[in-house]
């Protein structure tokens, strides 16, 4: 079988869902050497990366052929926009599309679509979002609810969620793939010397994502605020994160709080950087608000970071017994969950221990293992008529 | 006792320019019950002439300035609706035609002594310095929602909405939320800007027989009613998808009590794609798809409605949620841009990008007929606020105060792309001045690549011809024009105008004549206006 698959967001500025992708397709490409591969550099007229074609997945296998269509985002927008039998031809006549980036075709008649589900966040919490982005995931998460042949959720609460508000969508037709961790406890750890030079092994704790609303970085700012005030030698908070939207003031908030020269903001880091900081935190806090899945509380274990993380949405399925609970909206529990942590190390001990084991529970092979299976059941399947 | 035109070029027939053409049409009833003492004359086009006749008697008269063109139909076939619905309410600035043939245009209206235009369509394309102008903007759409239109689309709504602000010496605004916008994008006078409500519809609410009623029912395939009503076109901001989405949560909590939804409205490829959703949704028993109505059905499909359903992400005001009220309907509604003002204390709000929401309003107002019954009623007091009597007051007091200043014009150009390509008419406003040197320097440039031979340029200010003069392919010329004291305007008509998509030139489908390289307002012993920068 052929099988095309979105890697436009895989490119050298990927967050969340391009590295989904960027994961899945490259463990797919490692464990299935039968089927050929299709990677779409462009994929949808939305989300256009201009280096998409230098810098997004490439795979140097028999068998894995990119097809880059629709350059232009004028280009992009016309192919994209409906699926004739002509356009599948130049895509390479897949017998599958995995869409996995919100974007959702329409109109094919040979292939079968594949939709990977992230989360449905903008329909509960549309301000976390800017409309432009809200308007291209309601756009796809629409048309994935009348035209997938099969949907892949990244959580069983992505699944409920998505039943929830599509209750007409059968089932069975929709699958929880829970995603890895592209990190791996024994790799070796050369500390990035710029991170090392920086800061101190266990002397700071961390904080990962993109900068938006829905990661509730203020609020864990007043909750370190406030431990702040009751111990004498604080330990640095290191933010690692993009830019993302609608956090552009965040700097001049920290200054607010006075935390000035406490909370350090990284930006986007490296994964070597990323790693090493996992690996050498105090502890990983990560109190969000909405999750489809939460993959750097599945980073952080898998790099044995104590994980603090939030008791809503998919948070729980992925940290299990391993993670320190806080209600995210409360920020004294944030500020307790800090100070339990800085008082008990024993605490911290029980939570690094636990995170190894929960981070095994999950891995990429897995997940693509359970996605070819996906693949299979949807070709042995009839197509049910349109 | 004032003569004033009224610019309906732009109105379609049938439905495709939405609620501004209701508006219009209702303003001009009520200015024939109302406005005692004025004269009205309608500028009508070919297209809409005869619909417009029933105006026609005491006090108002229809005059035919504009005729269907050939060249433009072929490109607006090729838009999709909303996009032609806006290029043709801007047909009158791409239109093609000699400088011969527009000379006289200068005169329309002064030579027939009219005192007042007003463009209830928003562009002032009959505009004349020395007649006071005023424009009605029905919203800002464009601004807030970018990506609901095509690029091309916003260029063109740049222009005019630059026109509009450059000439009128009053623009009306159909809500605050409106006038704020008006204020913050276009930077317009605060004082030049005014708000008047629309009305409350006169054209629904007539008795119908109840057997006439089932029977009109049954041809439109509705055999169940009271049901949920949303009259919109399928325009991505009305927000069908969202709203269908809610639909199908609503009714699966409620397989069995749930009202069914109808909707009217037209636009081919989305309502396809509507359609398909409904059947893949199993509801298409339940969802009733009516197309565009005439006002007798409308008016029909009104009286069935339980209540109106309006999950709109934008809206410059709302009529439907006037005529929800006026009929003693609740109002479902979502809580952004005018419509909190519009249906104040009278409605059940919801965010319109929370389906979820959305769908627990749906259950309320069906389930609980004590909250029907108290919206309805709060509905039909609210109703009263906007009678047709104080709209018409509000638009007569505008003319009134527009009459009663002397126009000002900003310095502006209009008629001028971003990227500096100029439309086949260019505008040069500009307010008082010394009476002594004052010049407009303009300098055009003819791109050596542009189809066609030379270009013909012909100036005209205040109906007079001012020079008629030529630009060779690869020439760039500074016109230097001599004005006095007064405010005013010179216009420059260039032909031919062509498009580059009809040229093979990308997908540009805008109708383009020459570069507009520099403008600039010379004033003796002060330092130069730059009207325009160049790209």
């Amino acid at each position: 079988m052929k099988i095309g698959f979105d890697v436009s967001q895989t490119g050298s500025s990927k967050a969340g869902c391009g590295y989904v992708a960027d994961a899945l397709i490259t463990a797919l490409t490692r464990m299935d050497m039968e089927n050929t591969y299709l990677l779409y550099p462009f994929f949808g007229g939305d989300f256009r990366d201009p280096d998409a074609l230098k810098t997004t997945r490439q795979i140097d296998r028999r068998g894995v052929r990119r097809i880059p269509i629709g350059r232009s985002a004028e280009e992009g927008r016309r192919f994209w926009a409906e699926m004739t039998p002509d356009k599948e031809a130049a895509l390479g006549r897949p017998d599958i599309i995995h869409a996995n980036n919100f974007f959702c075709p329409t109109g094919l008649s040979h292939a079968r679509l594949v939709y990977t589900l992230h989360d449905i966040s903008f329909l509960r919490h549309p301000e976390f979002t800017t409309e432009e982005n809200r308007l291209v995931c309601f756009g796809g998460v629409f048309k994935a609810a009348m035209h997938a042949d099969a949907i892949i959720a990244v959580s069983d609460y992505s699944r409920r969620s998505f039943l929830d508000v599509f209750p007409h969508y059968p089932a069975d037709k929709i699958a929880v793939v829970h995603l890895g961790s592209r990190f791996t406890p024994d790799a070796p750890a050369d500390p990035p010397p710029d991170m090392a030079r920086r800061f101190r092994p266990w002397g700071f704790w961390l904080s990962v994502g993109t900068l938006e609303p829905r990661k509730n970085l203020r609020r864990m700012l007043q909750g370190y605020a406030e431990h702040q005030q009751a111990v004498k030698e604080p330990l640095p908070l290191v933010l690692a994160g993009g830019k993302g939207w609608m956090e552009d003031d965040l700097e001049a908030y920290i200054h607010q709080l006075g935390l000035g020269g406490d909370v350090v903001p990284l930006g986007y880091v490296s994964d070597a950087a990323l790693a090493w900081l996992y690996r050498n935190c105090y502890a990983f806090v990560y109190p969000s608000l909405y999750e489809g899945f939460g993959l750097p509380v599945l980073e952080a274990m898998s790099l044995g970071a104590a994980v603090v993380t939030s008791s809503v949405t998919s948070l729980p399925e992925v940290g299990g017994e391993a993670a320190l609970y806080v209600d995210p909206l409360d920020t004294s529990d944030i500020a307790r969950a800090f100070s339990a942590l800085a008082h008990d190390g024993g605490l911290r001990e029980r939570l690094k221990a636990r995170a190894l084991v929960q981070a095994e529970k999950f891995s990429w092979e897995q997940s693509a293992a359970r996605t070819l299976a996906v693949y299979r059941q949807l070709m042995e399947g009839v197509r049910p008529l349109p | 006792m004032a003569l004033i035109a009224v610019d309906l070029t732009p109105m379609m027939p049938g439905g495709e320019n939405g609620g501004v053409k209701i508006l219009t049409l209702e303003l001009l009833r009520a200015f024939q019950r109302e406005a005692e003492g004025d004269r009205f004359l309608l500028l009508t086009a070919s297209w809409n002439h005869d619909e417009l006749a029933p105006f026609e008697g005491p006090g108002m008269t229809r005059l035919m300035v504009m005729e269907k063109e050939r060249t433009g139909a072929a490109m607006l076939d090729r838009l999709p609706g909303r996009a032609a619905r806006l290029v043709r309410r801007l047909a009158a600035v791409l239109r093609r035609r000699t400088p011969r043939a527009m000379a006289p245009r200068r005169r329309l209206l002064s030579s027939r002594g009219v005192d007042l235009l007003f463009c209830p369509f928003t562009a002032p394309n009959y505009f004349e310095p020395g007649i006071a102008t005023v424009a009605v903007i029905h919203d800002m759409q464009h601004k807030d929602y970018p990506q609901f239109f095509p690029q091309k689309e916003i260029d063109i709504r740049n222009v005019f909405m630059a026109d509009v602000r450059a000439k009128a010496s009053r623009i009306i605004c159909i809500s605050e939320h409106v006038r704020e916008s008006v204020v913050r994008h276009l930077q317009a006078d605060p004082d030049r800007t005014h708000v008047v409500y629309n009305c409350i519809q006169t054209r629904l609410g007539a008795d119908i027989p109840r057997e006439e009623r089932d029977a009109a029912m049954a041809d439109l395939g509705i055999h169940r009613w009271p049901y949920m009503f949303y009259p919109a076109n399928f325009w991505p901001h009305k927000n069908h998808r969202m709203l269908l989405t809610a639909y199908g949560i609503y009714r699966h909590r409620h397989p069995s009590r749930a009202v069914d939804l109808v909707l009217t409205g037209a636009l081919e490829a989305e309502e396809r794609l509507l359609k398909q959703a409904v059947d893949r949704m199993g509801i298409r028993e339940q969802v009733h798809f009516l197309g565009f109505l005439p006002e007798a059905t409308l008016d029909m499909v009104w009286q069935g409605a339980a209540f109106l359903v309006f999950p709109s992400l934008y809206e410059g005001f709302g009529i439907p949620v006037l005529e929800a009220m006026s009929l003693g309907k609740p109002v479902l509604c979502s809580n952004v841009t005018s419509l909190p003002e519009v249906a104040g204390d009278a409605a059940l709000f919801f965010d319109p990008r929370k389906p979820e929401e959305m769908a627990a309003a749906m259950e309320r107002v069906a389930g609980d007929a004590a909250l029907a019954e108290t919206l309805s009623a709060r509905g039909r007091d609210r109703a009263d606020l906007f009678r047709a009597e104080r709209m018409v007051a509000g638009y007569l007091n505008v003319f009134r105060e527009a009459l009663g200043t002397p126009p000002a014009y900003d310095n502006a150009v209009s008629g001028v792309f971003e990227d500096g390509w100029t439309g086949e008419e260019v505008s040069v406003t500009f307010g008082a001045g010394p009476e002594e040197g004052r010049r407009i320097d303009i300098t055009l440039a003819a791109p050596a690549d542009i189809p066609g031979g030379r270009r013909r340029i012909a100036a005209v200010m205040g109906g007079r011809t001012l020079f008629k003069s030529r630009l060779a392919r690869g020439e760039t010329r500074v016109f230097s024009v001599p004005i006095s004291g007064a405010p005013g305007e010179i216009a420059l008509w260039i032909s031919p105008t062509f498009q580059p998509a009809e040229c093979g030139m990308g997908p540009d489908n805008r109708r383009l004549g020459l570069q507009c390289r520099t403008c600039d307002l010379i004033a003796p012993g002060s330092e130069k206006i730059s009207l325009w920068k160049g790209a």
